[in-house]
């Protein structure tokens, strides 16, 4: 998992029947995180929005998990949102 | 899933049997603005992109999964797929 910032939503209307009904966000790395030059599209499992940090999963196993009713069908996507970060403590 | 401009279609007439019927598309990877962030490469396209579109594909395995055919097996040859053309950002 990464942490990534929220940047805006993803509008797609021609997009795969396959990805289920559910906001699309466009998200950066945290600079540790990767390169934050390398922006994503996760699906929202959390509810979040621009300028929210999110924890995102890159595994396509754990995303039919949370995205889909049933985890046996498939899913062309492997970046899933699945916290959202309040803060983060160095002890 | 990432972001990327198409830049045309790969014509292939001889393929491997399981890819046949199935369209190649040239994409150069870039960022939500469109600004170009890596080398080119190709994936297949169920959606019907055209040059010039703005899009969101998938890789690894997850790639398969974008064919209408495929199960949550990887089914088919192929490393990168397109998921949809964006419409807007915001």
């Amino acid at each position: 998992m990464i942490l990534a910032k929220v940047q805006s939503r993803v509008v797609s209307t021609a997009k795969s029947d396959r990805l289920p009904n559910r906001a699309l966000l466009s998200v950066a790395p945290l600079e540790n995180f990767g390169d934050p030059k390398i922006e994503m599209i996760v699906i929202d499992g959390v509810q979040a929005g621009p300028g929210d940090t999110v924890i995102v999963i890159q595994e396509g196993t754990g995303a039919r998990q949370v995205v889909l009713e049933d985890p046996n069908q498939p899913l062309p996507a492997q970046m899933v949102a699945v916290g959202i970060v309040d803060d983060i403590q160095e002890d | 899933m990432f972001y990327a401009v198409v830049k045309g279609t790969v014509v292939s007439t001889q393929k491997v049997d399981s890819l046949k019927g199935v369209t190649f598309k040239v994409m150069t990877p870039c960022g939500q603005n469109q600004q170009e962030n890596g080398q080119d490469f190709i994936a297949v396209d169920p959606i019907g992109a055209r040059a010039g579109d703005f899009v969101m594909w998938v890789g690894k395995r997850e790639a398969s999964m974008a064919l209408a055919e495929a199960g949550i097996k990887n089914d088919f040859p192929v490393d990168a797929a397109i998921t949809g053309i964006i419409d807007d950002i915001g």
